[in-house]
């Protein structure tokens, strides 16, 4: 079978079958969330960028921006292409602090915060996290091979590791 | 909101464009007392920007860069960030302090306090030139934090930039201003991000809404 390669980019989410690859580059203080059944060998990745929806009441908002809105979605999405919730495992990357700052400011903390928000999204729903590589102040490029549900993350400085 | 680089028209293009000018004339200014020598400037381009496409317009979310970040608060309030190629950085420390170009690039991540320091220090220059001419020309005034440094993929330096601009969906200002003297020429990337509620201010100071 063919693999094709679908980029997952800012406040998006996708979801596919095995041999294929779904990947998210420069990832810094949005949190990369990757789902797989090993069993009808389906995963999802949503690239996320905000921890919760209810903080935004006003205006027009995709679901997916966000941690809590999206994770949800993604779930039913790959139940829709024929995964098992109890076969589901997840797996987490990003949330860093980007810029280098003397105290933890408000614009240095979403990072923390969005990897929070999916802890708990991911805990409601009743996902194992089995692997995560969170915090710091690296950017990281996910790749997610859905032959295997291996997760190899790269950084500029520390080469690729694989989770 | 939304707003594209579309929406605007051509006596709105010419008033961010002034500001461009102003900004990048002040930084020139900044830049050649800094140097000791002569810096020109080009006409600088203004772009608005969807924040889906600020890595594609910036050269890709995995190229790496060297960003300096601004906190602005006042009247307004939002980041300023500096977004430089590498070849760019090195360029400026070279003609600061006079060195010879580190030649490897495993050398990239690897500057000395000295040369983070230039290139925190360039940021600040650049970001307040065109902080004082958008207070020129709005009445808006702003104070200015620290700069703050980081070296790393242009997608997740900007991360939190659009996490701020993700909160109305909306665009950056990025003005793009070239520097340079008889041999050297620098390209430097600045962008604009308004908190939430500042991106109308902004624009209706100037007359947009």
């Amino acid at each position: 079978m063919k693999q094709n390669r679908h980029s997952v980019d800012i406040a998006m989410m996708k979801v596919a079958r095995a041999p294929d690859i779904l990947y998210s580059l420069g990832l810094g203080s949005c949190v990369g969330v990757a789902i797989y059944d090993p069993v009808a060998r389906v995963g999802g990745l949503i690239h996320v960028l905000l921890p919760s929806f209810k903080e935004f009441t006003q205006g027009v908002h995709s679901r997916t921006k966000f941690a809590d809105s999206g994770i949800a979605d993604m779930v039913e999405a790959m139940i829709g292409a024929g995964a098992k919730k109890y076969n589901m495992k997840a797996k987490i990357v990003g949330g860093a602090a980007m810029f280098a700052t003397e105290n933890n400011q408000v614009h240095n903390t979403i990072g923390s915060r969005n990897v929070a928000s999916c802890v708990e999204t991911l805990k409601k729903l009743g996902i194992e996290i089995i692997a995560q590589d969170v915090g710091g102040n690296k950017g990281r490029s996910i790749f997610f091979d859905l032959s295997t549900g291996v997760l190899s993350v790269r950084t500029i400085e520390k080469g690729e590791k694989v989770i | 909101m939304n707003i594209g680089s579309e929406n605007l028209d051509s006596i709105q293009q010419d008033v961010l464009k002034e500001i461009a000018n102003i900004g990048s004339g002040h930084a020139a200014t900044a830049l050649s007392a800094m140097l000791g020598c002569p810096i020109e400037q080009s006409v600088p381009n203004v772009l608005l920007v969807p924040l889906s496409e600020m890595s594609t317009v910036l050269g890709g979310a995995e190229k790496v860069v060297v960003a300096g970040m601004i906190k602005i608060d006042g009247d307004f309030s939002g980041y300023l960030i500096m977004v430089l190629d590498f070849d760019q950085a090195e360029k400026i420390i070279g003609m600061v302090c006079g060195d010879e170009k580190p030649d490897s690039k495993l050398e990239l991540y690897k500057f000395s306090a000295l040369d983070k320091s230039v290139l925190a220090e360039t940021a600040n220059i650049l970001g307040g030139s065109y902080l004082s001419a958008i207070a020129e020309f709005t009445g808006l005034r702003v104070s200015s934090s620290v700069p703050y440094l980081c070296i790393d993929m242009v997608g997740a330096v900007m991360s939190v930039a659009v996490a701020e601009a993700g909160k109305t969906g909306d665009f950056a200002f990025l003005f793009q201003s070239e520097l340079f003297n008889e041999t050297e020429r620098i390209i430097g990337n600045l962008l604009l991000i308004p908190e939430e509620k500042s991106c109308d201010k902004i624009l209706k100071t100037l007359g947009f809404i």
